[in-house]
């Protein structure tokens, strides 16, 4: 997804700059800044486009923030919405390209309003709605990892197409952080761009909960915007009554294809450690085995006439067959553990390329959909042109 | 569906290229390591399972084993006073042994003394432990080959026998006995005869009454001489001398 939002970027280059920025600096009226705050925000815009330029987008969002805290001005929000889109939050560029046009109205160039205005669009019909209830209330919902409220959600949640993890909590803990928490289930969600999906989660039983719930509250909304904003997407919207929870089931999470290979390379690794332990093990409990050999050996040498000879090289050469035998355990459990990790390794690396492989595939198909015929090299290396707002 | 693809909790992130590196330098390194890390071990023949004191082929009176010394004759009789010699003696020469080219003889020549009394002279074969003592415990008998040549008529009252001395063992007594042994009998042709003596056979001589603590095999554990020896009962005037022929000392396991 963010690599589709950055073609998004590059797609909509031709028309970074806004001509009607500059001119508009501190012309606007209602706004209270001085000329010593211009100039910093103006540092910062510039340090902004440095940043971006550089591909250092996280950093170049903080400046074009902090420049429009510091002396607020309609043009810097475009390139906070090209921001956000190069860093894959297309509900915070909608926002911030919407407030754009809202504050820019009419000292938006025609033509940029409409490049806007079809990336607005372009980033809306990404984006699907997904209504989430529990059999409880009060459970903290999160997605992916970002706390949405707990419910009843009054509102649905719209959310970028793709898969995303969500999960419900009584005490407040989400299962796919470090812990483990007992009242949490948690599902996987596959969203297509304009989908509407109900996703109704039942709750461990009361007596499995580690907390006591909190009183619900209100929802925090990621996404608040009616599902009317979807536009362009209408004949994809599924009617809220008709569309069965895709993941009804609470726990366990149904395993995915790359959840299964998961399984299988971290088994796979864990056995090959362990048989890599167990290797170890076997190769230091026989060290004093071995030191006995060497040592009976050397005296044997020394003494070959012993009258005792035959009966100690004989206890010694079994003492040297068991050691071989146990050089072929190590060896064997060893070269095991070798493949073992090798192979969980790869399974890694061909899941999580698998992975990327997908996700570029889902983008490309999505983006190609809008004919917007992306040239991800130009992109990638930070091509992106950025509106000169001062 | 890409829900598999979070990390390990708690875990680094995997990097293409480092886990690559990784999953290779795991599959080429550990095998590598292991075999550095095996045992080096290897087998060495034990050879024979007997323990060979000698089988004189190489032409000389000192045993194979350097646990005993050089074969030495010996000889014990009451002195006559009317003979300065000895009154019996011994010799070792090299002849053509049982099924090979050197053997062991040791001539003897016994007589009795002037006196009308009965006396028991005798003569032995035998090799001493120049240093510590043997453990004969780890065998099951002591074999060799023996012919005996005895002179026309043969000394009176000839007896043969092999004897395995222990004197550094612990008697139950401790009296001023100095010499301790375990006798085995044999019987002895003019052919050569392989004899195998079962160490377990071995015991104190009879007439013996301070045993050693342990009993027999507290002998077997330390032993200083093998003797092979003959005696006779002898009377006044009465003599008679023969030659004993011994190839193959071993002990059996």
């Amino acid at each position: 997804m963010t690599i589709l939002l950055m073609l998004v970027v590059a797609w909509t280059s031709p028309t970074r700059a806004d001509p009607a920025a500059k001119p508009a600096l501190g012309a606007e009226p209602g706004l209270r800044t001085t000329g010593g705050a211009k100039e910093v925000a103006r540092l910062h815009y510039a340090r902004g486009l440095e940043l971006a330029g550089q591909s250092d987008y996280q950093a170049a969002l903080r400046e074009f923030t902090e420049a429009y805290r510091v002396s607020p001005h309609y043009a810097v929000l475009y390139n906070i919405g090209q921001a956000d889109i190069a860093l894959g939050r297309p509900q915070d560029a909608v926002e911030s390209l919407s407030r754009y046009l809202r504050e820019g109205q009419e000292q938006v160039p025609p033509a940029r309003r409409l490049e806007v205005q079809g990336l607005i669009a372009l980033l809306e019909s990404l984006f699907a709605e997904l209504t989430i209830t529990t059999d409880q209330p009060g459970a903290l919902i999160t997605i992916d990892g970002r706390e949405v409220g707990r419910t009843p959600l009054y509102q649905s949640v719209r959310l970028a197409a793709g898969s995303h993890k969500v999960t419900a909590s009584m005490a407040g803990v989400a299962i796919f952080g470090r812990g483990y928490d007992p009242t949490a289930v948690g599902r996987v969600v596959t969203l297509a761009p304009g989908e509407r999906q109900l996703l109704n989660l039942e709750m461990p039983a009361p007596t499995a909960r580690a907390t006591e719930p909190e009183p619900p509250g209100p929802a925090l909304g990621v996404a608040t915007a009616p599902s009317g904003n979807v536009s362009g997407s209408a004949t994809n919207i599924i009617p809220l009554p008709n569309t069965p929870a895709r993941d009804q089931q609470p726990e366990p999470i149904p395993p995915t294809r790359g959840r299964a290979r998961s399984i299988v390379a971290y088994s796979a690794a864990g056995a090959g450690a362990v048989l890599g332990g167990v290797a170890l093990a076997v190769y230091l409990s026989n060290r004093h085995r071995y030191e006995d050999w060497q040592n009976q050996n050397a005296a044997l040498q020394q003494d070959p006439g012993a009258i005792d000879y035959h009966t100690r090289q004989v206890a010694n050469n079994q003492l040297a067959d068991s050691l071989s035998g146990t050089n072929h355990l190590v060896l064997g459990c060893s070269l095991a553990a070798g493949a073992l990790l090798a192979g969980g390794i790869t399974l890694l690396i061909v899941d999580r390329v698998g992975a990327e492989k997908e996700d570029r595939a889902r983008s490309g198909a999505l983006a190609g959909g809008f004919s917007l015929g992306w040239d991800w090299s130009a992109s990638r290396s930070g091509s992106v042109l950025w509106s000169a707002a001062w | 569906m890409v829900a598999a693809h979070a990390p390990i909790p708690g875990a680094p992130p995997l990097t293409g290229t480092r886990t690559d590196s990784v999953a290779r330098g795991i599959s080429f390194l550990l095998p590598l390591l292991t075999l550095a890390a095996c045992f080096d071990v290897k087998q060495v023949d034990p050879g024979p399972a007997d323990f060979l004191i000698d089988d004189f082929e190489d032409g000389d009176t000192v045993p194979k084993t350097s646990l005993f010394g050089r074969w030495g004759c010996s000889t014990f009789n009451p002195d006559t006073g009317q003979d300065p010699q000895q009154t019996a003696s011994c010799d070792v020469e090299r002849q053509p042994g049982d099924q090979s080219a050197f053997a062991l003889l040791m001539r003897f020549k016994l007589h009795g003394g002037p006196e009308p009394g009965p006396l028991y002279p005798v003569a032995s074969l035998a090799t001493l432990t120049p240093n510590a003592a043997v453990d004969f415990t780890g065998y099951r008998a002591l074999t060799f080959n023996i012919r005996v040549e005895l002179s026309d008529p043969p000394p009176p009252g000839a007896s043969f026998d092999v004897q395995l001395g222990c004197n550094s063992v612990a008697a139950e007594e401790q009296d001023a006995q100095e010499y301790f042994d375990l006798v085995q009998g044999i019987s002895p042709t003019d052919k050569w005869a392989p004899k195998s003596l079962l160490l377990a056979n071995f015991t104190q001589r009879a007439d013996e009454t301070n045993h050693f603590a342990g009993g027999p095999q507290a002998c077997l554990a330390v032993v200083d001489s093998i003797r092979f020896e003959i005696s006779g009962s002898f009377t006044s005037g009465q003599s008679g001398s023969g030659v004993i022929h011994i190839d193959d000392v071993r002990l059996e396991k």
